[in-house]
């Protein structure tokens, strides 16, 4: 009887849990990103109704509000055109906030940069706390690019193709990629590095449990002193690691 | 004609006293032979087990913290077969992979000294020298690790695990170097 009541809880537990996955207990107002290029100036929760494709030069979707969920819906944004010519087109922009989140769906073939968190003044609290979770990028010259920030997320991403899967410049410290897939990144013409992750001298990095495979050059290049890797796996890169770490003959 | 009594009474004493010496002479002599036995077992004159070939590597292996000297000459003086190379004491790098060495390290450490990007201004800008850098960065790493490949195809297997020794004579704290 007590097993059966046991397994009855389970079930029910089980039942409740998938549920909770597609549906929250209050309803969530939303504002549908249907163009771009698309400004979001407040916070609040925004979503992609259908895929998009960004043709033009510069940013598809910009930032400029803190506490901003982006939710791409299991929808694709997309470069085309001059969007996808060499450092061109930008996917999406935060320039200068914290608490962003933008997650769930794919950003492909951007010539620049398929998100862009920055602080274009390097004050600690302007590029802070941004979140990018379960997104795809394909194909983008460098698949996320962080300029100044703290407390950064990437996290449950794969990066497929382009030169760079994240370019961390001047991290202010504790930016954090972790669970991330890296995959086939490759030098061009334009940017002759084929990186997972590339790390510039700053207050710290932390690369966690992500995986890197045939990376042209290296897995990761983290030049930072206080930059942090562990637990990744490596698998027929250039080299494992190159810069402030271990480097040379070891790699590989 | 039968023996007097002290007669018969000394030889009897005699008969006893000459077999009380044999059994004597017997046992001393087995535990003799016994604690020989057990001697010789103890000490290890018996054949001694070959040790593993992780044993031997490890006797033969050279001092990780020895010096690459590539271009030290030779002690005069000495007969010229104590200076060849064994197992114990392992060969100076030549000349030329000793220069290609001093390029590789060069390398390495010019991908150490790239200079940090300026991102100060407006985005332009910050995007200009981020990208420059990378640029930077990028032809340095080709640089390296085509010296790298170069050295790697000239060492020998030994004098690589040397070298590669001497790097990383401690263990890096992260995990993903193999």
């Amino acid at each position: 009887m007590n097993k059966l009541f046991a397994a009855g809880l389970l079930a029910f537990g089980f039942l409740g849990t998938s549920t909770q996955a597609f549906e929250t207990a209050q309803p969530v107002n939303a504002t549908a990103i249907d163009h771009v290029p698309f400004v979001i100036n407040k916070s609040g929760n925004y979503y992609l109704k259908d895929d998009l494709t960004s043709n033009v030069p510069g940013v598809a979707i910009t930032v400029n509000a803190n506490q901003v969920v982006i939710d791409l819906n299991g929808r694709s944004l997309v470069a085309a055109g001059t969007a996808t010519s060499p450092n061109v087109g930008i996917g999406i922009a935060v320039l200068n906030h914290e608490d962003v989140v933008i997650q769930n769906g794919d950003i492909d073939k951007f010539g620049a940069f398929g998100i862009l968190l920055d602080a274009t003044d390097k004050a600690r609290e302007h590029n802070q706390k941004n979140r990018l979770q379960r997104l795809n990028f394909n194909s983008d010259r460098i698949g996320v690019l962080v300029i100044s920030g703290s407390i950064d997320v990437v996290e449950d991403c794969d990066f497929d193709g382009g030169s760079v899967g994240i370019y961390d410049i001047a991290s202010l410290g504790g930016d954090r990629f972790q669970k991330d897939n890296f995959e086939n990144q490759r030098g061009s013409e334009s940017l002759n590095l084929g990186v997972g992750v590339l790390s510039t001298p700053g207050n710290g990095t932390l690369t966690e449990d992500c995986l890197f495979a045939d990376d042209q050059t290296a897995g990761v290049i983290a030049q930072g002193a206080k930059d942090r890797l562990r637990f990744n796996s490596f698998v027929n890169n250039g080299a494992t690691h190159l810069g402030g770490l271990s480097l040379g003959l070891a790699d590989n | 004609m039968e023996r007097p009594t002290w007669a018969v009474s000394l030889w009897g004493s005699r008969i006893i006293n000459v077999i009380d010496w044999a059994k004597i002479i017997l046992w001393t002599g087995g535990a003799g032979v016994l604690a020989l036995a057990a001697f010789v077992t103890l000490t290890g004159l018996e054949q001694k087990p070959v040790p593993s070939l992780r044993e031997q590597a490890a006797r033969s292996a050279p001092p990780h913290h020895e010096e690459v000297t590539p271009d030290e000459p030779k002690p005069s003086g000495l007969d010229e077969r104590a200076t060849e190379p064994s197992d114990s004491t392992p060969a100076p790098l030549s000349a030329e992979k000793a220069e290609m060495y001093d390029t590789y390290r060069q390398t390495k450490a010019d991908l150490k000294t790239a200079p940090t990007p300026n991102m100060d201004g407006p985005l332009e800008s910050q995007f200009s020298n981020a990208l420059g850098y990378a640029r930077d960065l990028g032809q340095r790493v080709e640089v390296y690790q085509q010296t790298r490949n170069d050295l790697r195809k000239a060492l020998t297997a030994q004098e690589r695990a040397r070298l590669r020794a001497e790097e990383n004579p401690t263990p890096n704290e992260d995990d993903s170097n193999p």
